[in-house]
């Protein structure tokens, strides 16, 4: 921004007009603006010029930062999103590579494979949540052959008891626990 | 030195773009230092982010991975439209 108001101000259309279309020199500018009754020096005119396409850069750079900060704030919204229902280690994960998608936006490095993250993150997630499921799949299954186990010797306790010290009968209750004891560790 | 009105803009203006997402104080100091020229000091900017957050325009709240984060208050929403 400049740092005060000049009276070339109000021809800046024309002046930009002048020196990127016409090529003038900065003498015939000033001997335009004479015609249009606006004194200025040579070096006062070259100065204003200068503040001028600094003034249009920073403009156009400040532009670009906003550009490119929505676009890559909508890239990390879209992964941060995906940290809602992720493990919770993942979840952190996520949440730094959207902390870095945004400083390398307000950089302006915002590179074009970075508009692929979101889909390669979301591969990853469903292997993770498979591998979770499988794994409480495991651990369900774990416990239930324990409780089939716990009921199983329990109803085979409760029969050695009905048993009672009837020795024929003793053997062949041996004979059948042996049998089903081998097949529930099996299991 | 930037003129404190040009850094609030600036602020509203980045948190703007972002389109109402929270955003982490770093990264908002970095959008708006590190492509302008001349270069604004952090404190210009923290000073600046207080006056935004006094005069209703911006609301922080703490976080465990980013410290404080920024967002726009509905009145800050309509002051970086009106400004944009």
């Amino acid at each position: 921004m400049k740092a005060k108001a000049s009276k070339l101000d109000a021809h800046e259309a024309e002046l930009a007009e002048w020196f990127r279309k016409e090529k003038l020199t900065l003498a015939q500018a000033v001997a335009r603006l004479a015609e249009r009754q606006v004194k200025v020096s040579p070096s006062r005119l070259s100065a204003w010029w200068s503040a001028y396409q600094s003034d249009e850069l920073q403009a156009e750079a400040e532009t670009k930062l906003y550009a490119d900060l929505a676009s890559g704030s909508r890239i990390a919204k879209e992964v941060g999103d995906m940290a809602a229902d992720a493990p919770t280690q993942v979840a952190t994960l996520i949440k730094l590579v959207e902390r870095l998608i945004l400083q390398v936006s307000v950089r302006g490095e915002l590179p074009t494979q970075l508009k692929v993250i979101p889909a390669l993150i979301a591969p990853c997630l469903e292997w993770s949540r498979q591998q979770q499921s499988a794994e409480k799949l495991a651990l369900d299954r774990e416990r239930y052959a324990n409780t089939l186990k716990t009921k199983i010797e329990a109803g085979l306790d409760e029969l050695a008891q009905q048993i009672g010290d009837n020795r024929e009968a003793r053997d062949l209750y041996d004979q059948f626990r042996a049998v089903v004891t081998a097949a529930t560790q099996k299991a | 030195m930037i003129a404190r009105t040009d850094l609030i803009r600036r602020v509203l203006l980045a948190l703007n773009s972002m389109g109402g997402q929270p955003c982490s104080e770093s990264i908002l100091i970095d959008a708006v230092t590190i492509r302008f020229t001349p270069r604004p000091t952090q404190g210009d900017v923290l000073e600046a982010i207080r006056d935004a957050e006094s005069t209703g325009y911006i609301s922080g709240l703490s976080d465990d991975l980013d410290g404080r984060l920024w967002m726009l208050t509905p009145k800050g929403q309509l002051r970086a439209r009106s400004i944009e």
